[in-house]
């Protein structure tokens, strides 16, 4: 990986953030200096809150890709996993804690030790529906039962976005 | 914020992730040492290699925070009625940037100005499912096939359960 690639990113995408982010508060500087400087405010306020996690949150990742058993994960989440095992990769990612800062670095970790397309998308959909950590946020703002029909709605449609991912997987392969 | 909170996090789920990581890597060093060096070595690759992005990610959440008008929201969506209108909430939910403790209010703020439960449940699923925000944050750790997966996905369950929920519910 060359220098530029660690600095704006190796894939289009990763560009467009940082490229974009850049852009952004260039024309905010220009057009409401006002606005680019609370964002920018906020957005170190946030870094700065989130540091120690998000560094704990990479070791954290790299460790579990460590211990997890290369091919155990790959027969319960790889080609071969059933339609339960990818259901309940997705529903298990609902209950990890934390944002996507903590997350995402361990299903991508998950992913390189051999779990498939199908699991990886159920586990990113599971966590982003369910999220049990915003659970405490929701009985602030919400009470139980918004709460209780959120958690009902997100775990429905987890299992059957896990399903509909298995058979969309086995028909590609011919299975 | 405390010195406690910036270390450890302030959120249960901050902390968790912290003295999780130290928990697991002082095991790790006591029985497996090869294995936490390698872990850590690692991490701090990955970490080196992406942190670029990850401020980047955090600062354009921020910046795009800044730029949403809030009461325009809560205007429109506390008017909306009927399946349409439930699923143009749960739309909207997906566009709103932040974690749970900025968000909530927002949705909190739109049910005040006449929103009903289906609205509200949708905005709630949307939020979570399609998570636009997420996005640049995606990028930094999947391809853009996965990270347009999810959100085509997020997508479609929030439509589909939303007209799910005005029809049951009622808008």
């Amino acid at each position: 990986m060359s220098r530029l690639d660690v600095l704006v990113g190796d894939s289009w995408g990763q560009r467009v953030v940082v490229l974009g982010t850049l852009i952004l508060y260039g024309y905010l500087a220009v057009t409401d200096p006002g606005v680019a400087r609370a964002g920018l405010a906020g957005g170190l306020s946030t870094i700065t809150s989130l540091a120690t996690t998000i560094v704990a949150a990479f070791f954290l990742a790299s460790a579990i890709g460590e211990l997890l058993p290369e091919e155990r994960l790959a027969e319960f989440l790889g080609a071969s996993a059933s339609a339960h095992e990818v259901v309940a990769a997705g529903l298990v990612a609902g209950l990890v804690p934390g944002g996507p800062y903590a997350v995402y670095p361990i299903i991508d970790r998950m992913r390189d030790r051999g779990a498939d397309t199908p699991a990886v998308l159920t586990m990113l959909t599971g966590y982003s529906l369910i999220s049990v950590g915003r659970v405490p946020y929701g009985l602030v703002f919400f009470g139980p039962h918004v709460v209780g029909l959120r958690l009902l709605i997100a775990g429905t449609a987890t299992v059957a976005v896990g399903t509909g991912l298995f058979g969309v997987g086995a028909l590609r392969r011919g299975t | 914020m405390s010195v406690l909170d910036l270390l450890i996090g302030a959120s249960v789920g901050q902390r968790v992730v912290v003295v999780g990581t130290l928990v697991l890597y002082g095991y790790l060093a006591v029985r497996r040492p090869s294995t936490a060096r390698a872990a850590a070595e690692r991490g701090a690759k990955t970490l080196g290699m992406l942190t670029t992005l990850v401020l980047a990610a955090l600062l354009l959440a921020s910046a795009i925070g800044r730029l949403l008008p809030r009461d325009a929201v809560a205007g429109l969506i506390g008017g909306a009625a009927g399946v349409p209108g439930v699923v143009l909430a749960g739309l909207v939910g997906g566009a709103l940037p932040g974690g749970p403790y900025a968000v909530y209010p927002i949705i909190a703020e739109v049910a005040d100005n006449g929103a009903g439960l289906a609205a509200v449940l949708a905005l709630l699923v949307g939020y979570g499912g399609i998570g636009l925000l997420r996005v640049p944050y995606g990028l930094v750790f999947f391809e853009e096939r996965i990270v347009a997966a999810r959100v085509a996905i997020g997508v479609v369950v929030t439509v589909a359960f939303a007209a799910v929920i005005a029809v049951v519910i009622g808008a």
